[in-house]
């Protein structure tokens, strides 16, 4: 108890406040604007956290996270383009509504309803993230062993379209972080000669590189232009089409209540996402919809279940980084980067020894979700403007950020030219379809495995059938069998997913 | 996409190849005799990576759906562009390195703007120097942090 309320007064400071709705802002303005997403944020906002308290750190990049997925609703309704791949399922019913003058109405349907699926998952990760944490403690190395490489392969599978290549991008993720000094006899591994190598590759130097400079190469290549003009929303429009009424909130509460559902449960598996969220929320509303013929043609419904169920996944993605330290999505490897920095290793031992922060982190995310309401109301007027920030401006603006934040992670220039590296793989990787989600998983799990690995190993005398003859680690391996069967060779459901 | 996996695949194969036989063995040491040695993990991942880049070969080789086969990622213009925006990312660097941040700061913006074809001098101008100017004097003063 006296945690809890340690942790909770340390989130009641004028100045975590002031961190967290700065995220909230940043948040919303790089998913409004298309092209740019909240991982992309993130990883260039990690450096700039060195000089706060881990609790402000955390809030501040999570604060980003939840900006950017109602932001990315902004450009969806307004332009048709959503900013962010999760919001693209908000564009079917968002930009209709827009063409009949709704545009108001839509916004503010997309954020009541992403403010109740983060906080109805957050509320989750809450209840949840404790008792899991203690089952995770009574773990060894085999079945560490087994969960990691069980989370692999399920990203593996599902975060691209072929199981071998995101397999493969794992497996060069693991190996990029046997560079360095080798963990047991502390000999240089595979450092090339040079000294630098020896501290390891920087995990934002390959966070900045693949998830923002390589988006802007992609983004330079594909003459990203600046949007056309967006719909209007001003005070023109009648007054029943800028706001949402309570009982149009109340009529809708059903399908946000069913979509968040979806979402956490989508989040708190690994490697599924925001985007395959939204589409089943989406598509769960509409089969249970009286008007299903009123979706795409411009129905608040679709809004509210597509922007729940994406904003829903954002709490719940924290579930397995807080009680394994296996990070979910892109968004929570890049976390593992941030929380490292400040002394903290995420994962079950997070709850004994930083139970004051953990308490804190989950009242600022609360409180963040307030903020991301009164923002996003008060707000949209500039962040519908910010959108149309002209490209040739925001992406120039862009590659200098990344290699300001390059730089103050490492404090070298050697590691501002492992981001550029890491930036041109990631656009081969992009265009090849290697999915450098992950490759970054990977490469954040690669130590975790090796260690836990060796681990068994030694206490096995070298006799990896240890594996098999635990029982958890043996249902998670035969799982991960199973998965590889399923997802890999057999199903075709997650392929149609992502086609759709 | 067909081909563009073939190829992939058999870089990938061959480079693993070479990584479990050559690099790793010369890029790690014996270890002790007690516990497992230094090779032994990136031996795996590689393995594991050569193993997987066989099957995408052999599945891109015997694929069936060849007519509905997206097309090629990489094109010339792709390769063009990606040729020349990683010049200009190293020569920013370079630039960086030995005329300092701030000038190396504009000169890559200002050459960032004229490659996605921003025309107006004043713009180049006032973006390319402003955003470096800022980015060093804000992490200067509010966070001490000096750029080369």
């Amino acid at each position: 108890m006296e945690q809890i309320l340690s942790g909770l007064s340390d989130v009641f400071t004028l100045k975590t406040v002031i961190y967290i709705a700065l995220g909230i802002t940043m948040g919303i303005f790089v998913g409004a604007v298309p092209g740019l997403n909240g991982p992309m944020a993130i990883a260039i906002a990690v450096p700039l956290t060195f000089f706060m308290s881990p609790l402000a750190a955390i809030t501040f990049l999570v604060g980003i996270l939840k900006g950017s997925r109602y932001g990315g609703s902004i450009s969806a309704i307004l332009l048709n383009t959503p900013g962010d791949p999760e919001a693209a399922a908000t564009c079917f019913d968002g930009y209709p509504l827009a063409l009949q003058g709704k545009a108001g109405k839509a916004l503010k349907m997309a954020l009541y309803a992403s403010v109740f699926g983060d906080t109805f998952s957050d509320l989750v990760l809450i209840m949840v993230a404790g008792p899991i944490a203690l089952i995770a403690l009574k773990m060894g190395p085999p079945e560490i062993t087994a969960v990691i490489l069980f989370a692999l392969t399920i990203i593996a599978a599902v975060s691209g379209r072929s199981l071998f290549k995101g397999l493969i991008a794992a497996a060069f993720g693991i190996f990029i972080n046997c560079v360095g000094l080798d963990p047991v006899t502390a000999t240089p591994r595979l450092c090339m000669g040079s000294v630098e190598l020896q501290n390891g590759i920087p995990l934002m130097a390959i966070g900045i590189g693949m998830l923002a400079l390589s988006e802007v190469l992609v983004q330079i290549e594909e003459h990203a232009v600046t949007p056309r003009e967006a719909i209007s929303f001003g005070k023109d429009a009648k007054r029943e089409n800028r706001t949402v009424s309570f009982r149009e909130f109340k009529e809708n509460l059903k399908t946000i209540l069913r979509s968040s559902l979806i979402g956490t449960g989508v989040g708190a598996l690994p490697g599924l996402g925001a985007t395959i969220a939204a589409f089943l929320g989406y598509a769960a509303a509409k089969r249970a919809s009286k008007t299903p013929e009123q979706f795409g043609k411009g129905t608040l419904e679709g809004v509210a279940a597509a922007e729940a169920a994406n904003n829903a996944v954002v709490g719940a993605n924290l579930i397995p980084l807080f009680t394994l330290g296996i990070p979910g999505n892109v968004a929570a490897a890049i976390l593992i980067g941030a929380f490292m920095i400040h002394g903290v290793t995420p994962g079950p031992l997070m709850f004994q020894e930083h139970g004051r922060l953990i308490y804190g982190i989950y009242g600022a995310f609360i409180i963040a979700n307030g903020l991301n309401l009164a923002i996003g109301n008060f707000g949209l007027r500039f962040f519908a403007k910010v959108m149309m920030a002209p490209k040739q401006i925001v992406y120039p603006v862009i590659a200098i950020c990344c290699v300001t934040g390059a730089y103050m992670a490492d404090n070298s220039l050697f590691a501002v030219g492992l981001m550029i590296i890491f930036a041109i793989l990631g656009y081969f990787m992009k265009k090849l379809d290697f999915s450098f989600v992950t490759f970054i998983i990977g490469f954040v799990l690669g130590p975790i495995l090796e260690l836990s690995l060796r681990q068994t190993l030694v206490i096995s005398k070298n006799n990896p059938m240890i594996l098999l003859e635990r029982p958890v680690s043996l249902i998670l391996l035969i799982l991960t069998v199973l998965s590889i069967w399923r997802l890999g060779f057999r199903s075709k459901k997650v392929e149609k997913l992502k086609e759709t | 996409m067909r081909k563009a996996d073939i190829v992939s695949a058999v870089i990938l194969f061959v480079g693993g190849l070479i990584t479990i036989f050559v690099i790793i063995p010369l890029q790690t040491t014996e270890g002790e005799k007690y516990g497992l040695p230094p090779a032994f993990f990136p031996t795996c991942s590689m393995v594991v990576l050569t193993v997987l880049s066989a099957l995408l070969l052999l599945k891109g080789l015997f694929s069936s759906n060849k007519d509905t086969d997206p097309p090629a990622p990489l094109d010339s213009r792709s390769w063009l562009n990606i040729g020349l925006l990683s010049a200009l990312l190293f020569l920013s660097l370079a630039a960086i390195k030995y005329l300092g941040f701030i000038i190396g700061g504009i000169l890559m913006v200002a050459s960032f703007m004229i490659y996605m074809r921003e025309r107006r001098l004043i713009t180049i101008s006032l973006v390319s120097l402003i955003t470096p100017l800022v980015i060093y004097i804000v992490l200067w003063k509010f966070l001490r942090i000096l750029l080369p």
